[in-house]
């Protein structure tokens, strides 16, 4: 891996803009909701805005009560909130499972982003299984929840041009904190990966997060 | 969800798109600029005939400029708009056949839904649109970059051409390395870089999604780590296949 002659030493290139989905500010913030949802580990609230992800969604009363129910049931074993090590990868896979047993509906650019997320979570766990992608977006979903709801967290605010603005010039102090915390994480890795080396046992695997991580490798052709 | 199998089969797909001949690659570039045909060599110090990679939309050509500056130029396949076009009617026929019934009266509305994405990836300059908005989303951003393009019809596109590896590569060759020594890719990939992919991954998507309202979609997580490029070496663009869509949409509607 040789150095880049340019400013950066690495960089990222996205070279395929074939298809993009082009969000709305309505779109954008129901999916901010459910991220949340999932960092609290709040199922009910989660239906809720499973429920949004398409206007034509038009469950009766009964038919809400149950897909809340199970959604709930479901958060309860899978998804306990930041900081319990959520591997959002499962939970995406376990809600569409249960929109689709449902018949609730999804539109086009919700799939877009649950399926990056997906993938945003595969690439993660495939170069380092113990960095979690939900806690490291912590700091982020939760000031953009409060500039988009009010405190009970799912009413939408109406968001005039103050709003708009400071929610443009925030990114500078997040991205500011959600560094700081990936620093002191990765500082965590390279330490714990020295001390493995010093120990000798670079042949061997020990560590319990590579014996988690070993049979999903093992699928790799 | 996506079983590996199915990842693999589709990024197979992707690499073995049969791409178009080199004569349509000619006059189709030559008739997008408005040059008399047998004059691309005027034009370009260099074209390779050999395309870079193939998808079902478009192939990717390296060509030369005669300042020296090397690009990229992707050439959408013979009648693609047509297919799609067609796809849609027979599509749209479908589910207004199946619309009669009630319990599938929404493969109606979702028909009508992807219509619209799949017709704008027909037309590259809707993409050459999306490369300059990203363009300007990221232009604080040192460690992201896109193609900037600076030709497009709808047919072709100019771009830069982006040096770089392909991510899911890169891994591959730790994992392999890893596999020799007994141990995991994740543990033999430097920490820096293992740092640098999964940090910017997380705040590249946590700004398309919470600042642009511009999401950049990549179908499957292979595509998704495919234009994940990087630095050295060699980067190409991918177009998403029209039939990736289709099992998109089978999978979550």
């Amino acid at each position: 891996m040789s150095e880049s002659t340019g400013r950066e030493k690495y960089q990222i290139t996205l070279v395929d803009a074939g298809m993009v989905a082009q969000l709305t500010d309505q779109e954008s913030s129901t999916f901010i909701g459910m991220l949340t949802c999932i960092g609290e580990g709040n199922g009910e609230a989660a239906a809720e805005f499973a429920l949004r992800f398409s206007d034509l969604n038009n469950l009766d009363e009964k038919a809400i009560v149950l897909f809340k129910k199970d959604m709930m049931e479901f958060f309860q074993k899978n998804c306990k909130g930041y900081g319990s090590n959520v591997d959002v990868g499962e939970v995406f896979r376990g809600i569409l499972g249960l929109i689709r047993d449902h018949r609730v509906r999804i539109d086009a650019n919700y799939a877009t982003l649950v399926i990056n997320v997906l993938c945003l979570e595969a690439l993660g766990r495939r170069i380092c299984p113990s960095y979690n992608v939900l806690d490291a977006a912590k700091p982020l979903l939760q000031t953009y929840r409060r500039f988009v709801y009010q405190d009970d967290g799912h009413t939408p605010k109406s968001s005039g041009t103050y709003a708009k603005r400071a929610k443009r010039l925030m990114p500078i102090m997040l991205y500011h904190s959600k560094k700081k915390s990936d620093n002191a994480f990765f500082k965590q890795v390279e330490a714990t990966r020295r001390t493995r080396v010093a120990g000798g046992g670079d042949t061997e695997p020990t560590d319990a997060v590579e014996q988690r991580a070993h049979p999903s490798m093992r699928q790799r052709p | 969800m996506f079983p590996s199998a199915l990842c693999d089969a589709l990024s197979n797909l992707h690499n073995d798109a049969p791409a178009h001949p080199w004569d349509f690659t000619q006059t189709q570039v030559e008739s997008s600029l408005d040059i008399p045909p047998g004059s691309l060599f005027q034009v370009f110090k260099a074209f390779d005939e050999q395309p870079l990679a193939s998808g079902s939309v478009a192939q990717v050509h390296r060509a030369q400029l005669h300042s020296g500056e090397v690009i990229a130029a992707k050439v959408r396949h013979p009648r693609v708009s047509q297919l799609i076009e067609m796809d849609f009617r027979l599509m749209a026929l479908a589910a207004a056949a199946v619309g009669w019934l009630p319990a599938m009266r929404t493969v109606k509305d979702s028909v009508y839904q992807f219509s619209h994405a799949m017709a704008a990836q027909a037309h590259l300059n809707v993409e050459g649109h999306h490369l300059e908005v990203l363009n300007y989303n990221f232009r604080n951003w040192d460690t992201v970059r896109f193609p900037r393009p600076f030709y497009a019809s709808s047919s072709v596109i100019l771009e830069t051409f982006e040096e770089g590896r392909i991510v899911t590569g890169i891994l591959d060759d730790f994992d392999s390395l890893a596999r020799s020594m007994n141990l995991q890719g994740s543990d033999v990939i430097p920490v820096e870089e293992a740092k640098f992919i999964v940090t910017t991954g997380v705040s590249l998507y946590l700004k398309m999604l919470l600042l642009d309202n511009l999401m950049v979609s990549t179908i499957f997580q292979i595509l998704v780590i495919y234009i994940f490029s990087y630095l050295p070496s060699l980067a190409f663009p991918v177009s998403s296949p029209l039939l990736e869509s289709y099992i998109y949409r089978h999978l979550f509607m």
